[in-house]
């Protein structure tokens, strides 16, 4: 394939977007209709504690009306049980004196919030419209404690870049949310696997990952409706050029054209969302590119990986005759065979691609991820405005030529800028308001040892914020951090720093701890 | 069943072309296997391997062998282990076997779907000898 087609893949893309837009313009309006091609549950937006007086209140707030809730004590454990909703953010962080151990987690469909009751606390709760307001209420008032906390982070949901840039296979990143007067921000170096996503600040349940371009004709066509306006809930993440010249490549030209390379390494996202509050009728769209640069630690290209695949084939098992078709069998029977040999290659070669992960936690790369939004606010496709957007960068260099570092270390820096980005108020998580930020940010880790059960890292970063377009505010943070394996991908951190420069005089000494858990990347988008 | 392959007695040596396509490592092996109840000479088994050959990133994802046994009776088996390098993604496969006689298509196999975990596909062709 010549460069010039290659060429047309991004262009294409922009034609399609805005040959929607100008369909959309010159129809008529009217209001939006059809069905959403994702599933759009409730979701928890906000989850805010205040301590009073007389304890804490905690209160839970939806995107829609909470119709049930389940509330359960035993000792001094007390829980929460909210069915049929998700949470719409990362993680989430709640603390008051009145409990300890406040969780979050996901058990089916439902959320479950648990706190560990401090002595002499009654928890209670009541219902609001689209609020839950949980009340601990005790007779004594605690003193106020040091800076500590301990906060669950629920792993998130998508995840799966093969790239090494920001996704150590063993190690999840850190996204321990801290007590908001330590920072705001948050503090992970990656890139964002779909940054259309990001930029809208959704977690899409459905996700459609066409790979061939009827599945992208049919998924785009899906997504609007027949005045051509975009619905709510589209949620595409995909590779263009493997979803349309992916016959025509191979592993062979991948590892000899690096043209090809970045190509089959640029992923594309779209998205479009409502409103932020159920008041709110206006449609947000969000077009997201992450580019891989390069990156040392690509599977496609790694040489041990090749010999230990070349193993696998070689078993004596995958030569069995029954696993191989025969024309003494009926094609059910042969079709059978092949899923039984399917199912033993992949056993076999699954050692080959966790010990590459594994290898390469720490390879080098690069790795650019950027995407502008819009918004319309009476929800007509024709009134698509400018809405801000973000850049993200992550460079990570794992010292591939020193000998003594090479297999243990990596240096991460991270940049990144956010314009006009929503955030909801931590004082009333039903209002929100808009952001601009810059950030600028390096890790250094280091996990010595093969099993890489411990992990040190020291980490610095600048932020550069306004709200509401008001004054900037600059601050500083740095910290020295471990990070403990406890458990198969569960995690304890503990990590101990400093701040500066912040204008609400939160320039205090800190100390965080949380655990972490994660799961082996799997699944995701079109590689890679 | 893939169809049969019907191959002109008179004419030259078949020509078997194997191809495959997107960011997938293909393992692609070919047999040739005798009639029910009768073995190749000197072994038990009824298959014999001809072919064996890995669609990676030191090799395109095509490949062509010659078939120079006598092919009466015989039938020609496949059988082609995929999956993506890494073992994380999702992609369209494309595997296709054809075989040619003095230029004449006289086979044509493919097989397309999404992969995601490593998978095996294959399949037989019985081959018609004309005279």
């Amino acid at each position: 394939m010549n460069q010039k087609t290659m060429l047309k893949i991004p262009l294409l893309l922009l034609v399609i977007l805005a040959s929607q837009l100008a369909i959309a313009q010159s129809s008529s309006d009217g209001p939006q209709s059809g069905p959403s091609t994702a599933a759009t549950a409730k979701q928890v937006a906000g989850v805010r504690s205040k301590d009073t007086p007389s304890g804490t209140v905690v209160t839970i707030t939806a995107d829609e009306l909470l119709s049930d809730y389940g509330a359960y004590r035993n000792g001094d454990s007390y829980r929460v049980l909210i069915p049929a909703v998700s949470l719409a953010l990362n993680n989430i962080h709640v603390e008051g004196s009145s409990f300890s151990d406040a969780k979050v987690e996901a058990v089916g469909t439902n959320l479950a919030f648990s706190f560990r009751l401090q002595s002499g606390v009654n928890p209670s709760v009541s219902q609001k419209a689209n609020q839950l307001e949980i009340t601990f209420a005790r007779l004594e008032v605690a003193s106020a404690g040091p800076i500590t906390t301990t906060a669950t982070v629920l792993p998130r949901p998508e995840s799966a870049s093969s790239g090494s840039v920001d996704s150590p296979a063993t190690t999840p990143a850190p996204q321990a949310t801290p007590p908001k007067d330590i920072t705001p921000f948050n503090g992970d170096l990656a890139v964002p696997d779909s940054p259309a996503f990001t930029v809208l600040g959704v977690t899409p349940e459905t996700v459609t990952h066409p790979t061939t371009p009827k599945e992208f004709a049919t998924s785009f066509l899906n997504g609007v409706d027949e005045r051509g306006h975009f619905q709510t809930g589209i949620a595409l993440d995909f590779v263009p050029f493997l979803t349309f010249f992916g016959r025509q490549t191979d592993l062979e030209e991948y590892a000899n054209h690096p043209f090809t390379r970045f190509l089959a390494r640029t992923q594309v996202s779209f998205a479009t969302a409502k409103g932020v509050t159920d008041e709110d009728k206006s449609t947000r769209l969000a077009l997201g590119l992450r580019m891989t640069i390069f990156d040392k630690g690509d599977p496609r290209l790694d040489d041990m990986l090749e010999a230990c695949y070349r193993e696998a084939d070689a078993t004596p098992s995958l030569n069995n005759a029954a696993l191989i078709p025969s024309r003494t069998r009926t094609k059910a029977q042969n079709d059978e065979q092949l899923v039984k040999r399917g199912a033993l290659y992949g056993e076999l070669t699954k050692s080959c691609d966790d010990a590459a992960r594994k290898r390469n936690w720490n390879a080098s790369g690069w790795i650019v991820g950027l995407a502008p939004s819009w918004i319309s606010k009476t929800g007509e496709t024709k009134n698509f405005e400018w809405n801000g957007g973000g850049f993200w960068s992550t460079i990570a260099y794992g010292f591939e030529n020193v000998e003594a570092l090479k297999n243990n270390s990596q240096v991460l820096f991270h940049v990144r800028y956010r314009n006009n980005e929503v955030v909801p108020d931590t004082d009333d998580p039903t209002l929100f308001f808009s952001q601009d930020s810059f950030y600028l940010g390096g890790r250094l880790r280091i996990a010595p040892g093969d099993e890489a059960k411990s992990i040190f890292s020291l980490e610095g970063n600048y932020i550069r914020s306004r709200k509401d377009k008001g004054a900037w505010d600059n601050s500083r943070r740095f910290s020295l951090g471990l990070e403990r394996r406890i458990a198969e991908n569960i995690w304890f951190a503990l990590s101990v720093g400093g701040q500066g420069g912040r204008t609400d005089g939160a320039n205090h000494a800190f100390v965080l701890s949380s655990f972490k858990w994660g799961f082996q990347q799997k699944t995701p988008p079109p590689a890679p | 069943m893939a169809s049969e392959t019907t191959i002109s007695a008179s004419g030259g040596a078949p020509k078997v072309t194997v191809s495959g396509g997107n960011l997938i490592r293909y393992h692609c092996q070919f047999f040739l296997e005798k009639p029910p109840g009768e073995n190749w000479p000197g072994t038990d088994s009824p298959l014999k391997k001809i072919h064996d050959v890995v669609f990676n990133k030191d090799h395109a994802a095509t490949d062509t062998f010659v078939l120079e046994e006598d092919l009466e009776t015989l039938s020609l088996n496949w059988v082609i282990d995929m999956l993506i390098p890494g073992g994380s993604g999702s992609l369209q496969y494309f595997a296709e076997v054809k075989v040619q006689q003095d230029g004449n298509e006289v086979m044509n196999w493919s097989d397309t779907g999404k992969l995601t975990n490593p998978k095996s596909i294959g399949d037989f062709s019985e081959f018609r000898i004309t005279p």
